[in-house]
């Protein structure tokens, strides 16, 4: 069991993308609920994932379910330059997120379960010719739930469930640096602030690769119930709690060759740099050789802490079936990205690299719509839709995550295989709003604005669910 | 009832069509509105100093700003146009007067004429300006002759070091013109280099001015110019272009005739010019070739002699430039401009020959002022070579570079029949 959920764990490791819901959400839990547009706080899925949709769900369930699947997503965007018209598209692999639910019914009232699901993560990858790879090139920011659940019906009209949740969170960040954004040493004798683009170093010249990689596990709480009306209208309502990492690890600098040379002998206070010289000896060469030795003492292996907040989550829900083999699902979320998502610090042991994030998110609202027919005791069909807002604010669309408003339409069935088995069948379709954006954080870590955008991100994605369930 | 769940269905449904398709305002650059607008998108310009908007042997934002390429981009109305720009007071100061010079011997820079800024130091630079634009749009830089305009990575063959090498850090940063056009995926290009390929021959200050040594030979030339166009050709996304001839250099006051020193000698009683001065050769109806004295050699003697010390000009002194170099750099020039002239003709583009302009400028009094002049003219302080020169005798004043746009203009929309507003 230990190493299958190691094994599950790593699956995880790999998922998140940028799909999902708002900000850096994501929604596909599970195969069922993508089918009905992630629909069904109200009245969840027979599969487990419950736990998820609602901790609520979970009472009143007879016997057991265990359910694992698998989302693939395929994953198409880019960004389309004002100026050159060229666009570089994201370079994000075929990605598979996996589902693992497991849920038990102890009593008709009592129900217990246990699931894994990734309810926030991101996954942005570029190629290095991609003038974003300044601000991150291979993104990946992930926390994986492990939520033991127990469920209840109070009432037969009323349901609580909750969990706690053990968050494992871990964020990693690549990026490019530009010697045109760097800061001239003063010891040089120049002006602090004078950057290395004064002398005319191009916008887009590497000279050293970041590596940032940070871990850290919280704990944080699911709650939900369910109102049971009557036969044919059920109201529910969850609620998962924000959930706050301090990040502690490491950044690691490695050089990237320039290849330039300079051109003519030229004077900086009282350094004299000759004509010949090696941009990149400069640059790495010990200041006893006439260099400016960065990667032996600003650019070295160092600590790097930062506090990201996953925000809390509010879905409201309505579950009406007009007739006995039909069910309609309306569910609203709010996610409050405006209190949790506001300035990302990453602060490294020599203050000098320290940046600051302007990401300053907006509260969010979606709304899902799904219906689901029952067209007899071995097929289930449905569909759905959604829209949502974007979290980031018009000057905070970037290559880390160039998120924005979405439409996205869902569609799916189960099949009975047998008394004990099923399966789920689900595709869902993502278009995301073009969107300005920009390629770069504001020097100095400046706050950044709309000024600063100078291109269109697109996104879209194709995702396929599967899988297969068991009761017993 | 079936028929209102599917009029319900059907109605939900365009409701999703519309919101799916309802994307942001996204306020692309658009493409200029004017007949033919949409080749000046992207505007890239090629060149050397004149290019880079070099004036009185110094160059800063303000001169930069008013360079022939910003004005003509202005007009044109395309994606922003960058230019890399330099603080104030240059890179370096430009000269504020000739007549003002660092009498002191001791000085490093005894001799040299005074800049804005209160130097004499001409190896100053205030540094490119922030922020650094994403791209760049003028792509000239001074000292650019062809090699430097096509080789990548300063491979071999090389011009010997020059002071403006250093524009190829500050204002390239180390990247060539093509590179940095290429980045910009230019529509349309205009392209002046040649210029420096037989300018240095008046600008050696060595026993060796008008020297063939100094000038890049027309075969060469012609190999490396084709070179430069078939690179880009291979950008694969300009329209359209406008090639220009390379100047008359022996033009330029910078350079005065023998006979304009025969005559300052009547002025100057402590002058003497030989009759060796007065040297010339018709080579066309039109054209001769004259004993040139360049300003470097003939100021300082005139400076002396006017002083009371007598003084000899003697135009056999290898700091003169002969008739016989003369006649080179006008056949050199004149062999350039075929090539240029042959390249346009190949890709439908646009040319220009600068020559007739050089020419309406000298005829127009006041435009070209030759050195000496005499009687001195009360407004040389500010105007020295006259007002379609720059303090340094060799580069366009603001006046020509806005000449210069404006007959840009008319060629480019009289050759692509384009319709690109007045000049700002």
């Amino acid at each position: 069991m230990r190493r299958f959920l190691r094994y599950v764990l790593v699956l995880f490791a790999g998922g998140p993308a940028l799909l999902g819901a708002q900000g850096f959400g994501i929604y596909e839990q599970g195969t069922c609920a993508m089918g009905r547009a992630g629909t069904g706080v109200a009245a969840p899925c027979a599969d487990g994932s419950a736990i998820f949709f609602n901790p609520a769900g979970l009472a009143g369930l007879k016997g057991g379910r265990a359910t694992i699947g698998v989302t693939l997503l395929d994953v198409q965007g880019g960004f389309t330059d004002d100026v050159s018209r060229q666009k570089t598209s994201l370079d994000d692999p075929l990605l598979a997120i996996p589902q693992v639910y497991a849920a038990y019914g102890v009593t008709p009232k009592l129900g217990v379960g246990i699931g894994l699901f990734a309810p926030y993560g991101l996954q942005t990858r570029w190629p290095l010719t991609f003038d974003g790879r300044f601000a991150g090139y291979d993104n990946i920011l992930r926390s994986v739930y492990i939520q033991p659940t127990v469920a209840y019906q109070v009432t037969p009209w009323l349901s609580l469930g909750g969990g706690l949740d053990i968050v494992l969170g871990k964020v990693e960040l690549n990026q490019r640096l530009d010697l045109a954004d760097a800061p001239v040493p003063t010891t040089l004798g120049v002006p602090a602030g004078t950057i290395f683009g004064q002398f005319g170093i191009a916008p887009g010249t590497d000279f050293a690769d970041t590596h940032l990689e940070a871990s850290k596990t919280t704990v944080t709480a699911h709650w939900g119930g369910i109102i049971k009306i009557n036969d044919k209208l059920s109201i529910g309502g969850r609620y998962l709690m924000h959930a706050t990492f301090d990040y502690e690890g490491t950044a690691q600098f490695s050089q990237v060759l320039t290849n330039l040379v300079i051109p003519a002998t030229i004077t900086v206070g009282a350094f004299k740099i000759p004509a010949g010289t090696p941009v990149d000896a400069l640059l790495a060469a010990p200041v006893t050789s006439g260099g400016l030795d960065l990667f032996n003492t600003v650019l070295t292996a160092q600590t790097v802490t930062t506090q990201i907040t996953n925000p809390e989550q509010l879905i409201l829900g309505v579950a009406y079936q007009p007739r006995k083999d039909w069910t309609l699902f309306v569910d609203y979320q709010f996610t409050r990205w405006g209190k949790r998502f506001a300035t990302v610090n990453i602060d490294f042991a020599n203050p000098v690299l320290n940046r600051v994030l302007h990401e300053d998110y907006q509260n969010t609202n979606g709304i899902r719509l799904a219906a689901e027919w029952a067209k007899d005791a071995k097929w289930t069909f449905r569909g759905g839709y959604l829209r949502h807002q974007g979290a980031a604010p018009d000057q905070t669309v970037t290559p880390l995550l160039p998120e924005g408003s979405r439409n996205e339409f869902t569609g799916g069935f189960t099949v009975k295989l047998s008394p004990g088995f099923s399966a789920d069948v689900a595709y869902q379709y993502i278009k995301q709003n073009d969107r300005r954006g920009r390629t770069r954080e504001a020097l100095f870590n400046q706050a950044p604005t709309t000024l600063l955008n100078h291109g269109v991100y697109d996104f879209h994605a194709h995702l396929f669910g599967v899988s297969l369930g068991y009761a017993f | 009832m079936t028929q209102r769940r599917v009029v319900f269905a059907a109605g939900l449904g365009c409701l999703l069509l519309v919101a799916a398709c309802q994307n942001d305002v996204l306020n692309s650059p658009s493409v200029p509105s004017y007949a033919g607008g949409a080749m000046f998108q992207r505007y890239v310009a090629f060149g050397n100093s004149i290019t880079a908007g070099f004036q009185s042997f110094g160059l800063n934002d303000s001169l930069q700003s008013r360079a022939y390429p910003v004005l003509l981009a202005a007009a044109m109305r395309g994606t922003r146009f960058y230019y890399p720009g330099l603080n104030p007071p240059g890179c370096p100061n430009p000269i504020d007067s000739i007549f003002v010079v660092d009498g002191n011997p001791a000085s490093p820079t005894f001799g040299k004429p005074h800049r804005s800024g209160n130097t004499f130091r001409d190896d100053l630079c205030a540094l490119r300006s922030t922020p650094i634009p994403p791209y760049i749009s003028n792509v000239a830089f001074p000292g650019a002759d062809i090699i430097e305009a096509l080789n990548t990575n300063y491979a071999p063959p090389q011009p010997p070091a020059s002071p403006t090498d250093a524009y190829k850090l500050f204002l390239l940063g180390g990247k060539t013109e093509l590179q940095w056009a290429r980045q910009l995926q230019p529509t349309f290009v205009t392209v002046w280099l040649g210029n420096n390929d037989v300018l240095g021959a008046i600008l050696d200050t060595s026993a060796n001015a008008g020297s063939a040594a100094d000038i890049t030979t027309p075969a060469d030339f012609t190999t490396r110019f084709n070179a430069f166009m078939d690179s880009l050709d291979s950008f694969g996304t300009i329209q359209g272009g406008l090639l220009l001839g390379a100047v008359q250099v022996t033009g330029a006051p910078y350079v005065s005739r023998g006979t304009a020193y025969a005559a300052a000698a009547a002025s100057i009683p402590t002058l003497t010019v030989l009759p060796n001065c007065l040297a010339f050769t018709p080579i066309s109806a039109t054209d001769t070739a004259w004993v040139y004295v360049p300003f470097h050699f003939g100021a300082p003697l005139v400076a002396r002699a006017a002083g009371g010390t007598p003084t000899t000009l003697d135009c056999s002194d290898p700091h003169v430039i002969s008739v016989a170099e003369t006649i080179n750099m006008i056949s050199t020039v004149v062999q350039y401009n075929a090539t240029i002239a042959q390249a346009a003709v190949d890709r439908n583009w646009a040319y220009v020959d600068p020559t007739p302009i050089l020419r309406t400028l000298a005829a127009t009094p006041g435009a070209i002022r030759g050195f000496p002049a005499f009687p001195p003219d009360p407004n040389s302080g500010a105007a020295p070579f006259g007002t379609a020169v720059s303090r340094d005798g060799v580069h366009p004043s603001t006046s020509t570079q806005r000449l210069i746009a404006q007959i840009l203009r008319d060629s480019i929309n009289a050759h692509y029949n384009a319709a690109i507003p007045p000049i700002p």
